[in-house]
């Protein structure tokens, strides 16, 4: 079985991928090209003040997450997920703030899976 | 093979149901939708089995489509959220799945739909050996096959004399020959299908049903003569 990387979940992603380090690739690379841009939307329809779009677009990106390892993230989307129509602004901003360092911060551990998942694939 | 179409506006469910799809032979993966719009279409210009839905999408929802299907195929519904799960059962669907969706519990769900598609097939078999049913008047009525004489072909139309009347709908003989799967029934004439449990006699080429005289051409006496039990 191929080993992840210490800082994803390896059994969340052996469950997803077990032995088709093929399709792992396929859905981390599809990740890398679009979750800065999704996180970006995020936080844009916070600072609109727009409740409805931080709901849809925090359900879209949550399930994302748990598929390249970072089910904690998941769990933070659902968060915002959940407040969305209820908690304050501020509180969506500072969470939807820390979702999108999070990615940024996890996107070179992503980047290096890629690389890691090319040579054996 | 099970006609599979793919609702989905996320693009990494979308390719990993994509990929899950292919591990199994007898889907075939005909279309792979974004919004509800575009697959209502699809749905409605093509046979589709199975449908994989996701629930929450901008505009139609997953909800809102399969409201608008007619005859609704296979539902396995797909989606991030559980709570949607008691709404979704209520449309009598296959399968519920939350994203992410593992190989294991993808293979479970396609299972579920293999054995829907046996008992529906097996339902449908024990319709077709045994009735059919005939568009008319604007209403489908059944035909127990015992209980039919004879079809006969009249312009655009078909007529079909029962024990307990006649009937008359559009179709061809060609297409009807197609559809009785009942081994009793037997064209004899480019005009006549006949039920052989109902012949009287036969002479020359004719064949006589009730008091009805139907004429057997050259092409259809051999094919007659092989199928009954002459002494």
């Amino acid at each position: 079985m191929y080993k992840y990387s210490e800082v994803l979940d390896s059994v969340c992603l052996d469950n997803l991928y077990g032995n088709d380090t093929e399709y792992a690739l396929q859905m981390f690379e599809i990740y890398v090209d679009m979750i800065e841009g999704q996180c970006s939307s995020l936080l844009d329809a916070v600072k609109a003040e727009d409740r409805e779009l931080v709901r849809k677009m925090s359900h879209k990106i949550k399930p994302v997450f748990t598929m390249v390892g970072l089910p904690r993230l998941t769990k933070l989307s659902e968060q915002i997920e959940k407040e969305s129509t209820i908690g304050s602004i501020e509180w969506l901003d500072s969470h939807s703030g820390e979702l999108y360092q999070e990615v940024v911060g996890t996107l070179p551990a992503i980047k290096t899976e890629i690389e890691q998942l090319k040579k054996i694939s | 093979m099970i006609k599979t179409i793919i609702v989905e506006d996320e693009i990494m469910a979308l390719k990993s149901l994509e990929k899950l799809c292919k591990k199994y032979s007898e889907l075939d993966l005909i279309g792979m939708y974004e919004n509800g719009e575009d697959a209502l279409e699809s749905i409605k210009s093509a046979e589709v089995d199975l449908i994989l839905l996701d629930i929450d999408m901008p505009g139609m929802s997953g909800l809102d489509l399969v409201e608008k299907i007619p005859n609704l195929p296979q539902v396995v519904f797909t989606t991030g959220n559980t709570e949607y799960a008691y709404e979704a059962y209520e449309y009598d669907i296959t399968d519920f799945l939350k994203k992410p969706i593992s190989p294991d519990r993808f293979k479970k769900a396609i299972e579920k739909v293999n054995e829907t598609l046996e008992k529906r097939n097996a339902v449908s078999l024990a319709s077709e050996m045994h009735e059919l049913y005939i568009k008319t008047d604007g209403k489908y009525i059944r035909l127990g096959y015992p209980d039919i004489l004879y079809f006969e072909n009249v312009g655009d139309y078909i007529k079909a004399i029962t024990s307990h009347g006649t009937y008359i709908f559009h179709d061809t003989m060609k297409s009807l020959d197609s559809k009785i799967t009942n081994p009793r029934f037997l064209k004899v004439h480019r005009s006549y299908i006949i039920n052989m449990q109902w012949i009287k006699d036969f002479k020359d080429n004719t064949v006589v049903i009730k008091d009805k005289v139907i004429p057997v051409s050259r092409a259809y006496k051999s094919v007659l003569l092989g199928s009954i039990n002459l002494i």
